[in-house]
Formats: structure tokens, C-alpha cells, sequence
């Protein structure tokens, strides 16, 4: 269901920002007292009513389009929230029940982060997204430290885009050896930009995934392999309201099929479902930065200890890409979950610059 | 500050590690002149007083110390709570019969014990005797704490269960009023109640579970039969648990062994996520169990029936005690009775009992 609604605000009109004088404010009307107030405010109280902050900087539209946004997304939670938790997770309400639930959280979250954006005058920042590379090449470091394991894994990978196809690699190996990932993905380009590299006007598009992965770790004598069907999509809020710009959000859900090889023991088949949303910036146009929140366990990753609801809650990411001399871009990540995994890669990009 | 505390946990890689340290005192108190110290760990010293002990066991198989100083001889009144009915204390060869007591499962002895060492032992004679025999197996009571002596009831019923074997979640917020009216309801038993912990219990302080029943990660042997309970509250074990199991694991490698923890490591329905908070941590506690010859797992968490295979091991999620059930499933209120046989290393049997 996530992926309906993110087509549906994809190829909704580009919003035009009202020209009312009373909803908008003139650039430096809003003095730092007021901005700073409207950051707090933005906070608390609202992280319960959206739009607080954009309200107090006199952003009045966009301050109701994100009070709508923020009603869906609760409609969403209380419907996926109902279908799960309402019937005791009974299996046959998981889908859609988990999707429209994340898709909830996702909207709820999303909209609060962009509320505090606009009252931070985030708007105010010249940046644009990039067209992605059309091929890159990446090597670095992933370090994971959980209650069992502290291992820096070598990785490199890389994309290739063709046309509207993308294939991708990553390999990972644990320095101590008792760890090996491998993971491969085509993503086929629904909507967006072509992948030129370029500076574009928006970064909003929509693919489709097919992945796998392979994860043997020694230690816990067990292989995994997992199959990956996924749909994910992002959206430039400036298509919603200039004062949202230069943020965008990021969705994804689908569904994984896992066989789990056991040293002494039988072979098993689980099912996974995958589900994401972020929110970002870009950064100029030299990359973006992302927040999200990644809904599957059999990552490095894993769940949240979230006290009452540890084992029914995924893992907390941020991620920041950025072009630091030319192509050479560096890509840096935190995942906290059941581990704290963190990455920081050098990446070459290519494509114009 | 609530918020802060949520944020601690959430960073922290090991959530259970206070909670596993702090069971590492448990059964053990001291006086000016006398100590006690329970083996495993497997009773809660709940008073420890001038010549008067009362411990909360959980296993039915109760071995202790009493070391007593020159004024601290003399008579001795042992309360040991959540034994067997026919439990009898042995102290240096010489047995000792319970006073009538207040509840079946509340043996109270009296014995006249000189200053020195002692070794002691509370438990049925057929203890050691390796024959089958029959435990009862719930978890999640939670919100139906008030009519949970209905469940209680229904296993009195059922012939020959010896003790009931839980795997958590016996209140709904860890209240003390919660914990008081389930140690009521327990009157309904005639037979042990022994529980690792669950979520619902880490929502108040976790030492009411310690302080009250012992233990969450616990281990004992019955009839020739091993019975390992592990806590998951938070869905996970900590490292410290899990060198505990290994080295459990180890002495029964070669014995039935019974393996219960609250959250199933991997929730037989994947894309539900009602199991360990890391797949990996999952699998690699299955990956234990089958190295120990683990014989049967069972579960709670997710309040409905499910019989399954994790890693080659039969498998029950067993969460009938009464909390919000699974919708449109078939199945309300329900325990298992699991008959066990160790002089061939075989569970014979695990039926399904519904109360409603």
C-alpha cells in the first residue's frame, strides 16, 4: 500500500506556493527570536500538532498541508495499528496491516521533520538533487559492535546504470574472517530523471528492486540467503510547497524470502518483510542526508532494544552522501539497532560533475 | 526523565546486562552469624531472620547451604514456598516432614540444626527416580490475572502433572498489585508454578520479579529430565545468559532437555517480527540448542497456539494464559501438558488443553 501513495504524491501537480501576502512571509521578516521560538515550538508541541513551527513562522500553507499530512499518517497507524495489534497479530492481517502502519509512522514522522525544517528556515538554502551516477565504485569500512560481535568489515562495491536498469554489487568481509557478505540488486527506473549525474530540478523517482544477499558467519555457524522483491520510491517535497524544499522523503516496502543453512541441522525457509522511510536534504548539490528508520531484523543491524516493544521495531539510520573533490564522494552511515553499525566509504562517481 | 531512560535503552547493546547481573546474588543472604546459599540460584530468599528462612523456589529439586555460627544453632523454621506437595527436607541423611500448611505447595519445616555447615535438600523422594512424568506449560496470563484460577483450576485437573512450566509475561505491568494477586490466584494450584520473565514484566522494575520468584535465567533437573529457563525479555539474551545456557547445555548434552524463554528467536511467521529483536542473535541461539540436543522448545509472547520446527527442534508457542488473545485463530485460553520421559530421552507427548 506504501507504494500507492508515494506514485500518488509523485505525480501529484507540482504545488504552487500561495502568493497571499499574509500566508507568506517576505524574506527576513521572521527575526532569529521568532525562527529559534518556532524550532522549539516545532518540537514540542509539535511533535503532536504538525505545523506548529510553520505556522509560527507564518508559513500558514504549507503549516495545513503538513496538519493533512500529518492526519493521514495517523489514519494510517490507527488502521495498520487496528488490523495488527487489533487482532493480536493474527498472520493474515500482517499485509497490509505492517505496510499501512510504517506508511502511518512514515507520513507522522515525516511531516513532523519537515515541520521543523520550514521553521528553521531550511528553505532558504540553495540546493538542488543530482541525477543519479551512472555507474560508481566505492570502497571502505563497516564497523559492527552489538553484545556478541565487534567486527570492521572491509567493503567495496559498486552500480552500473543501462538504459533504465541498474545492477548493483556490495561485498563485505569481516577483517577477522569470521564474516561474509555478499549483496547483489537490479533496480528497474519506473519514474525520474535518467541516471546522468547531473544537477536536475527533481530528485523524485520511483524503482522497482530485485536483490539478493548471501551472509555466512562463521562463528554463529549459519549462512543465510535472501531474496529481495522491493518497491521504493522518493519524493522532492518542493513538488508539495516550495517552503519544503530542498528536502525530499524516501519510502520503501516489499517483501523477502530467507533459507537459513544450518551447520548440524535442517535447512529453513522464513519469510521477511522489508519496509523504510527517511527524510533528507540535499546538500547543495554536492549529496544529501537522510534520517530514517528500516523496519527488517536480518540485517547487521537489527531491532531496537525498545523496551516494551523490543522485537517489534526495526533499526534508526542516518546517512549522508557528499561530493567532496569532483567524483570523489564520501558516504558515511549509522544504524542503530540490536548493533551499532556504522560505515564510511570513499566513493568514485561517475558521469558528469 | 522517562524519555531519557527510553533513549538510554535504546542505545544500549546490552539491555539485559543490568538484569542478568543482578541475578547473580540471587539465593544468596546473611546474618551476623549465619549465611544461606542456594545452589543455582534457584530460590528467592524471601526472609532470612533469626532461625526462620522463607525462600520462593523455582525448581522442584531445592538444594541449599546453611552455614550457622556458635549462637546461631538451635530449632530452625524452613517456609519454602512453590515446592511439591510431597516434598520432604533432608538434612545430613535424616528427613524431615512439612507441617500442614496454609497452601499445598507451601512446605514448612522445623529443625533443630547445631552451629557448622549444612546441606540441605527440599524435594519429593522420587526425585532422582527416572521414570516419565507429566508438567503443565502456559505463559502470558497478563490482563487475566483476575480470572486466571480458571486456567489453574483445569490444570489441577489434569492427572499426574507434577509442576507448571511458564515462560513469562504473568502480569501486564510488573505491578506489585499484579504480582500479589497472581501469588492469590496461585492458591487455586495445588501444583509449582516455575517462570522465567517476559516484556510485560521489565515495564515496572525488575527486581519485583527477582525479589519476589528468583531468577529469570534459570536451570534444574527432574526425573532424570533438564529444564533450562532463559530470560528474553527483551527480546534477546544477553552474553551473560548465554554462557550460562552454554554451560547447561553442556551437562544435559546427553539428557532430555527442555529449553523456555518468553520471545521465540525466530517468530515462525517471519514478516511479523514477533521474535528476537536480531534475526542473527535468533539463529544463533537455535544454533545452541541444536549443538545441546535440545529435545523441545516452548515459547510464549504471541498470544495463540502454534506448533512448529525451529532448526530441527519441535517447537510450541504457547501464549493461552488468559492476555489479549489472537484474533480469529480458533483458539482462546489454553495450556500445554508435556509428558516427558527421560529414561528414553523422549517427550512422548505435548497436548493441547483449552479452558474456554
Amino acid at each position: 500500500m506504501r507504494w500507492l501513495l508515494v506514485v500518488v504524491l509523485v505525480f501529484a501537480p507540482h504545488a504552487v506556493r500561495a502568493d497571499d501576502t499574509d500566508d507568506v512571509d517576505a524574506a527576513g521578516d521572521v527575526s532569529p527570536a521568532r525562527r529559534a521560538a518556532a524550532v522549539a515550538l516545532a518540537v514540542v508541541p509539535g511533535f503532536v500538532l504538525h505545523g506548529t513551527g510553520s505556522w509560527i513562522v507564518r508559513e500558514k500553507k504549507p503549516a495545513k498541508t503538513l496538519v493533512e499530512v500529518e492526519l493521514v499518517g495517523l489514519a494510517g497507524i490507527a488502521a495498520g495499528g487496528l488490523l495488527v495489534g487489533g487482532t493480536g497479530g493474527n498472520p493474515y492481517t500482517i499485509w497490509p496491516g505492517v505496510p499501512i502502519l510504517l506508511a502511518g509512522s512514515g507520513l507522522f514522522f515525516t511531516s513532523w521533520a519537515t515541520d521543523i525544517w520550514v521553521a528553521a528556515g531550511g528553505s532558504r538554502i540553495e540546493a538542488a538533487s543530482r541525477a543519479l551516477a551512472p555507474w560508481s565504485v566505492e570502497a571502505g569500512t563497516t564497523w559492527q559492535h552489538d553484545a556478541y560481535r565487534n567486527r570492521a568489515l572491509l567493503r567495496g562495491g559498486g552500480h552500473l546504470e543501462l538504459g533504465r536498469v541498474r545492477v548493483g554489487a556490495l561485498a563485505l568481509i569481516d577483517a577477522g574472517g569470521a564474516a561474509k557478505l555478499g549483496e547483489g540488486d537490479v533496480r528497474v527506473r519506473i519514474f525520474g530523471a535518467p541516471a546522468t549525474g547531473e544537477v536536475i530540478g527533481d530528485g523524485s523517482r520511483l524503482l522497482a528492486r530485485v536483490g539478493g544477499r548471501v551472509h555466512r558467519d562463521d562463528d554463529d555457524e549459519m549462512t543465510q540467503i535472501v531474496g529481495e522483491l522491493e518497491v521504493i520510491g522518493r519524493l522532492d517535497l518542493a513538488r508539495l510547497d516550495a517552503a519544503f524544499a530542498p528536502s525530499f522523503v524516501e519510502a520503501s516496502t516489499g517483501v523477502g524470502v530467507a533459507r537459513v543453512a544450518y551447520e548440524r541441522m535442517e535447512t529453513e525457509i522464513a519469510s521477511e518483510l522489508l519496509g523504510t522511510f527517511g527524510w533528507g536534504v540535499y546538500l547543495g548539490t554536492r549529496g544529501e542526508a537522510m534520517l530514517f528508520y528500516d523496519h527488517r531484523r536480518d540485517g547487521l543491524v537489527g531491532g531496537l532494544p525498545a523496551w516494551r516493544a523490543s522485537g517489534f521495531v526495526g533499526s534508526l539510520g542516518a546517512r549522508a552522501d557528499v561530493r567532496v573533490y569532483g567524483p570523489w564522494a564520501l558516504h558515511a552511515e549509522l544504524g542503530v539497532g540490536n548493533a551499532w553499525v556504522s560505515t564510511l566509504a570513499i566513493a568514485y562517481r561517475g558521469g558528469a560533475q | 526523565m522517562k524519555l531519557a531512560l527510553v533513549l538510554a535503552v535504546c542505545a544500549c547493546t546490552r539491555p539485559g546486562e543490568q538484569r542478568a547481573e543482578a541475578e547473580l546474588s540471587i539465593g544468596q543472604a546473611a546474618l551476623a552469624d549465619a549465611s544461606i546459599d542456594i545452589a543455582g540460584g534457584l530460590a528467592a530468599v524471601r526472609w532470612f531472620t533469626d532461625h526462620r528462612i522463607e525462600v520462593w523456589s523455582q525448581t522442584p529439586d531445592l538444594h541449599f547451604s546453611l552455614v550457622l555460627g556458635n549462637t546461631a544453632g538451635g530449632e530452625w523454621t524452613i517456609i519454602a514456598r512453590n515446592v511439591l506437595v510431597d516434598a520432604v527436607l533432608t538434612v545430613g541423611g535424616t528427613t524431615f516432614t512439612r507441617d500442614p500448611g496454609e497452601y499445598p505447595t507451601v512446605g514448612i519445616f522445623h529443625v533443630t540444626l547445631p552451629a557448622g555447615t549444612h546441606e540441605l535438600r527440599i524435594a519429593p523422594p522420587d526425585a532422582d527416580i527416572v521414570e516419565p512424568f507429566k508438567v503443565a506449560s502456559m505463559a502470558d496470563i497478563q490482563t487475566a490475572l483476575p480470572t486466571v484460577d480458571d486456567v489453574f483450576e483445569a490444570i489441577d485437573a489434569v492427572p499426574d502433572a507434577r509442576f507448571v512450566i511458564a515462560m513469562g509475561d504473568i502480569t501486564e505491568r510488573g505491578l506489585v498489585e499484579e504480582y500479589e494477586l497472581f501469588e492469590r490466584q496461585l492458591g487455586t494450584l495445588t501444583i509449582p508454578f516455575y517462570t522465567t520473565l517476559g516484556n510485560h514484566e521489565l515495564w515496572a522494575d525488575f527486581a519485583r520479579f527477582h525479589e519476589r520468584y528468583g531468577r529469570g535465567s534459570f536451570h534444574f533437573e527432574f526425573k532424570g529430565a533438564a529444564f533450562s529457563f532463559v530470560d528474553s525479555g527483551d527480546a534477546g539474551l544477553d552474553p551473560l545468559v548465554e554462557e550460562w545456557l552454554d554451560s547447561w547445555l553442556a551437562d544435559a548434552r546427553d539428557r532430555l532437555h527442555i529449553f523456555l524463554t518468553h520471545i521465540p528467536p525466530i517468530d515462525p511467521v517471519g514478516m511479523r517480527y514477533g521474535g528476537f529483536r536480531s534475526e542473527q542473535d535468533g539463529r544463533r541461539l537455535l544454533g545452541r540448542l541444536v549443538d545441546g540436543n535440545v529435545d523441545l522448545t516452548l515459547y510464549g509472547h504471541i498470544h495463540t497456539f502454534i506448533q512448529f520446527e525451529n532448526a530441527g527442534i519441535p517447537a510450541y508457542i504457547s501464549g493461552g494464559g488468559g492476555a489479549e488473545p489472537m484474533k480469529w485463530d480458533g483458539i482462546d485460553r489454553h495450556f500445554l501438558v508435556v509428558d516427558i520421559d527421560a529414561s528414553t530421552n523422549a517427550v512422548r507427548g505435548v497436548e493441547l488443553h483449552r479452558v474456554d
